[in-house]
């Protein structure tokens, strides 16, 4: 995608009409040579401006979250130019045909806002065609919702003034692209929030909303792989590193202990390698899977954090989607891939949670805890659940979800899926039979599947949802069995797996 | 918002262009060559065209798939190309009503009440049958030097009347397989059929072609199987039921000694010269040496029907139906009770209660099914409507390589639907009885497949 993040907005023609706070911008973007396109502030003075361009107008708060980029105006309009004239070439190149997976988002007046593969500006046409399709079936007083042809699905949302479409080519189900919208949706929401997007489009429906999501698309094109990558995205769940339950304790009663004290602040999360280590929240207040998704999205996919404390707006969509969270994100220490997040309503308490943050890597650091944690993350994920040692080797691989604490564990890839083609192919067959058991009317409970590759099976039970794939010629019978095995193996061990208590800051 | 009354499943519009035509600005209705409803304004036709048109352009900047089908909340439109340059879109109304058949309230669209692979079969049949009667429709227009007129109006005449036999709502997985149902016989009467079709082609040499039905299955067919589910579907679901509701009226309102002859499905009613009158339909044949144009004669005895196929450059004379009336009685009466005795020596297993089931070859299109005569009520439907899904997902397994497969599904309410398919045989089956065990719905599918399906192998 680094294309599309040096193709800047076409700033010439739309000059006359920017908003008052641009000329600003630019200053702060040149001085600013930060590498990472995401928007956070490094700690000095900008957390202070933030503050106070926020109290004063929400447009303005979000074009300083914005801001930290390096543009250059006169490389961006000589880039423009020559891009447009190459517009048909994009269309017609083989490999942006080839892609397996398009994701577009438009505004609702069809100003291009993201594509996955190709710059938005070469493909100023096809995004005129979907805005045109999108309100030509909503003059009917219809919704389009999808196109199939072949192996092929287009899907497309429309929410408010944003309108988003995905367009595979491997006959996903509508289910998952869907859920995959959804996601962009709320990553759009989240750096924006909700009531920004409306505002904006409210005011002037021509809105080039890239303006606002600059750097932005770094998180999209994370977020997308992310999707397609792990399965707790798309079944909706949590997935943790697994630690004994009195280490875990231990470190959330670290963590508890020292900011018991602190007004505001509603969740604190530590996170390593796109898993939870802990997590406590306010009373009154749960962590959606989404929206630690999209958590774990920013972490992983902005390298900065690791370099500097930071203090960043996040909106997490299903606890708030009109207001910003603040969040104090750093790693524990300079040797750990362990990153604590302290988020609050409260934007004027930077220098507290910092201050609590450097207590919690002592306590943690004096209890010998930093060093657990490392050593957890040093095992390969390879480790943590041996299908042999539980003596259901028959089962080649499995995803488990319990449905009370939405924590979710999957096994290793061991070969047959160790390459990548072939744990998406499973993957993309996992997930097209878990939609189907939703969308079946009736809804499925149990479904066996054989075919010449392998048996699997899907369970949808009170309490947990398995997805298993087993050897091929195994009998229906036994592979239940197997599975009813795992699952009492699962439920026996779940302290160390799973998050089933969080506890209150 | 005023409260939206519960709808099923209709037909919004159908429609058939060409899109080579209408280039000119202000006559871009000529693309149209065929619009039902028939009063729909002008301006609306040109919208609904210029839908699909945009539609089909879009879908070709991804792939060059061809354009199946385009869902949004309240409608499903439904595209085929069947022909280069022709394109034939069919949209429906989804359904609207309670979400579930529990609840009465929260009504909505029902769009997973309709299954789409059911109605691009029912379109894709649409076409099959247009041909079969106006031939291919690039030939129409060749034959005119590129006027429309003549093909607006041969295809005004014949889905002005088909679209009103269509049935949508009954359509289901068979819908889907469009096969043939074959009538099972032993070696002898089936070499007895074959023998007597080929002495009918003998003794008649302007006959090319013939197909032999007993009772609504296909015993001897001498045409391509594309041809022939066309014909036999023709035959069998419109022309003898048209037939025998002909014969009921004429019986009832003419006295017993009328001259009239049932026997003829197509053709004269009676032998006279005085009366006659051909009423034998022309049908296109595509998949034969030469294609063209056939009179189709359909010749009825008991329950044995002779389909012949004369090419349409012979006239058919009177003489020509007496010879055949003659030469067919008897020998036809004979058949029929011959493989009336042999079907009575074959009891039909028995049926397992609570279970249901439908059988497909994709081979040579037979269909075995025992579902049609059992549907009840909403729940049934949600069923047998589940085995299109089911199907769906094993024709995807084929396409990557699997040549067998093999699903087994509980549903919440506790009824178990199965699909079985190995080198092209399709099984499915669904078992409404509650509470049984994994063990007992195995033995279950096995006994079924044992009884109903002697002789062909499915791996376990």
């Amino acid at each position: 995608m680094c294309d599309a993040n040096s193709v800047l907005p076409d700033s010439k023609s739309d000059q006359g009409t920017e908003p008052s706070g641009e000329s600003k911008n630019q200053d702060v973007s040149k001085e600013d040579d930060e590498e990472d396109a995401v928007q956070h502030k490094s700690l000095h003075s900008s957390c202070s401006t933030i503050v106070d361009e926020a109290e004063q107008n929400d447009v303005v708060n979000v074009d300083m979250m914005t801001s930290d980029l390096p543009r250059d105006l006169e490389n961006d309009f000589v880039a423009a130019t020559t891009e447009l004239e190459n517009e048909d070439s994009v269309l017609d190149s083989e490999e942006w045909k080839a892609k397996e997976k398009h994701i577009f988002i438009l505004s609702s007046s069809g100003k291009p806002v993201y594509s996955r593969h190709g710059s938005e500006d070469k493909l100023v046409t096809l995004f005129g065609v979907m805005q045109a399709l999108v309100s030509f079936v909503q003059d009917s007083d219809d919704t389009l919702e999808s196109i199939h042809f072949g192996n092929n699905v287009i899907v497309f949302q429309i929410r408010g003034p944003i309108v988003l479409v995905a367009v595979s080519k491997k006959n996903d189900s509508v289910l998952f692209l869907r859920n995959m919208l959804e996601y962009v949706y709320n990553q759009v929401v989240s750096v924006l929030t909700l009531r920004q997007v409306t505002t904006i489009f409210e005011r002037r429906r021509n809105y080039d909303l890239r303006r606002l999501l600059t750097g932005s698309e770094r998180l999209i094109d994370h977020l997308l792989t992310f999707y397609e990558t792990e399965p707790s995205l798309f079944m909706n769940g949590l997935a943790c590193i697994p630690m004994p339950s009195p280490q875990r304790e231990a470190i959330s009663s670290v963590i508890v202990s020292t900011c018991s004290k602190i007004k505001n602040l509603v969740f604190a999360v530590l996170v390593a390698n796109n898993r939870l280590i802990a997590l406590a929240r306010k009373r009154k207040y749960s962590m959606c899977p989404s929206d630690l998704h999209l958590i774990l999205n920013m972490v992983a996919a902005s390298e900065s954090f690791k370099t500097a404390e930071s203090w960043t707006p996040i909106c997490l969509p299903q606890f708030n989607a009109n207001g910003f969270l603040h969040g104090h994100v750093s790693y524990l220490t300079e040797d750990c891939d362990a990153c604590l997040l302290l988020l609050t309503v409260d934007q004027d308490i930077f220098f507290q949670l910092s201050e609590a943050k450097k207590k919690i890597t002592e306590k943690l650091t004096k209890n010998n805890l930093v060093s657990v944690i490392n050593d957890v993350l040093k095992k390969p994920p390879s480790s943590w659940v041996s299908l042999h040692y539980i003596g259901v080797s028959k089962i080649r691989h499995f995803i488990y979800k319990c449905k009370k604490s939405q924590n979710i564990l999957s096994s290793p890839l061991t070969p047959p899926y160790d390459t990548t083609d072939e744990s998406r192919k499973l993957f993309t067959k996992y997930q097209n039979l878990y939609s189907k058991m939703f969308e079946s009317n009736p809804q499925l409970q149990v479904l066996f599947q054989e075919s010449d590759e392998e048996r699997v099976v899907c369970l949808i039970g009170e309490k947990f949802e398995v997805l298993a794939a087993l050897e091929p010629v195994i009998k229906k019978q036994s592979a239940l069995d197997l599975i009813n095995k795992l699952c009492q193996w699962i439920q026996k061990e779940e302290d160390r797996f799973f998050i089933t208590n969080v506890p209150y800051l | 918002m005023a409260q939206k009354q519960p709808s099923k499943l209709s037909l919004r519009n159908f429609f058939v262009y060409n899109v080579n035509y209408g280039d000119t600005e202000g006559k871009e209705e000529e693309k149209i060559l065929f619009f039902h409803p028939r009063e729909t304004n002008i301006d609306v036709q040109m919208r609904e065209v210029g839908l699909s048109e945009a539609i089909v352009k879009f879908t070709e900047n991804f792939d060059e798939a061809p354009c199946d089908a385009l869902h949004s909340q309240k409608t499903r439109k439904l595209f085929l190309q069947p022909e280069k340059d022709f394109w034939m879109i069919m949209t429906l109304n989804v359904p609207y009503g309670p979400k579930s058949t529990e609840v009465m309230e929260g009504s909505d669209y029902l769009g997973h009440e309709v299954e789409t692979d059911v109605y691009r079969s029912v379109l894709t049949q649409a076409y099959s049958t247009a041909r079969l009667f106006v031939g291919p429709f690039q030939a129409v227009l060749d034959s005119q030097n590129g006027d429309t007129a003549l093909l607006v109006k041969k295809l005004d005449h014949f889905f002005k009347r088909y679209l009103l036999g269509l049935r949508l709502r009954d359509c289901d997985i068979l819908t889907v397989f469009d096969g043939i149902q074959f009538l099972p016989l032993d070696k002898t009467t089936f070499l007895r059929c074959q023998c007597f079709v080929n002495l009918v082609e003998a003794s008649f040499p302007l006959v090319a072609h013939s197909v032999l039905i007993y009772n609504n299955s296909l015993v001897w067919s001498g045409l391509n199987p594309d041809d022939a589910k066309v014909v036999f579907r023709y035959v069998s679901s419109n022309l003898l039921p048209s037939h025998l509701k002909a014969n009921y009226l004429a019986h009832r309102t003419t006295s017993n000694n009328s001259p009239r002859i049932a026997r003829f499905v197509t053709g004269p009613d009676c032998l006279i010269d005085l009366v006659y009158s051909d009423k034998t339909p022309k049908v296109y044949l595509g998949n034969v040496t030469q294609p063209s144009f056939f009179h189709l004669i359909v010749y009825k005895v008991v329950d044995l029907v002779l389909c012949l196929f004369v090419p349409s450059k012979e006239t058919l004379k009177l003489e020509l139906y007496r010879q055949l009336d003659a030469f067919l009685h008897t020998r036809m009466t004979e058949l029929d009770v011959e493989i009336n005795s042999y079907r009575k020596t074959v009891n039909d297993p028995p049926e397992a209660p609570d279970t249901r089931w439908v059988y497909f070859n994709t081979t040579n299109l037979a269909t075995k099914d025992m579902l049609r005569d059992k549907k009840k009520g909403p729940q049934s439907d949600a069923l047998v409507r589940a085995l299109v899904k089911l199907h769906q997902n094993h024709v995807r397994l084929m396409k990557e390589g699997n040549s067998s497969s093999e699903t087994y599904l509980r549903t919440s309410t506790d009824h178990w639907i199965i699909g079985r398919m190995s080198n092209f045989r399709q099984f499915y089956i669904l078992i409404e009885k509650k509470k049984l065990s994994l063990h007992e719905v195995d033995d279950a599918v096995k006994k079924l497949s044992e009884t109903q399906l002697r002789g062909i192998f499915f791996p376990t």
